[in-house]
């Protein structure tokens, strides 16, 4: 799945609550970019940016609230992540 | 009646059956995936044949392919149905096409083609049906 194909999901209309993706994808779009589109025009949806290059993912700190997650990973890892971001969502929320 | 929690692990099976969506329309791989999860199939994706053979040669369990014929790259759903019966012969494979004539070209049997526009539904029940009977 590239960038465009995330796209196209979202503008489709799919509810999707995180996103997680690799900084170097194939395509015109990297993961940089796409995440800018997505917090530009999907406010709601998350994202959580990983990548296996030190430089990518110290720049990727800027457009992901907790920072990148560096390749390798553990799953665990992402899930807490996950449930971080869905909690701060949930928070927000409450009146 | 007996519970699975006061059974010995071993006698515990847990897996469900696992269901490879080849398709790289994204969308449409989604609906079907989607509709699949829904009725309680573990769902792999791949966008096109080398994806579904990394997944295939990684060891991840699959029970059922569902790929659509005509994808990027060298190798079609046809190909990779093929490829899938001469070293998976367990794994069963319905095939997808917007082109009718695949089926009959391909020599696969009717109840293993699914015309587009299919309904996922359909596919569902025809899968369940699969696995029914393998399971019997």
């Amino acid at each position: 799945m590239n960038a465009d194909d995330v796209l196209a999901v979202l503008e489709a209309g799919r509810k999707i609550d995180v996103i997680l993706t690799e900084v170097q994808l194939a395509g015109s779009v990297d993961g940089f970019e796409l995440a800018r589109q997505i917090r530009e025009n999907h406010p709601n949806t998350d994202v959580i940016l990983t990548s296996g290059v030190t430089r990518a993912a110290d720049k990727a700190g800027n457009l992901c609230d907790d920072g990148p997650v560096a390749k390798p990973y553990q799953s665990h890892e992402i899930v807490r992540r996950i449930n971080i971001l869905r909690e701060r969502r949930r928070r927000a929320l409450r009146p | 009646m007996a519970s699975s929690e006061h059974l010995p692990q071993e006698c515990v099976t847990t897996r469900r059956w696992a269901v490879l969506v080849v398709e790289d329309e994204i969308l449409v791989r989604l609906t079907m995936a989607d509709c699949l999860r829904a009725a309680g199939y573990v769902v792999v994706e791949a966008a096109n044949a080398t994806e579904a053979l990394a997944v295939l040669t990684s060891g991840e369990l699959v029970d059922v392919i569902f790929t659509d014929v005509r994808m990027p790259g060298a190798m079609d759903g046809l190909m990779l149905a093929r490829w899938v019966h001469e070293h998976h012969s367990r794994i069963q494979v319905l095939v997808t096409s917007g082109n009718g004539d695949a089926a009959v070209s391909s020599g696969l049997p009717d109840d293993t083609f699914f015309s587009k526009p299919y309904a996922a539904e359909e596919v569902a029940r025809r899968i369940h049906l699969l696995l029914e009977d393998r399971r019997n």
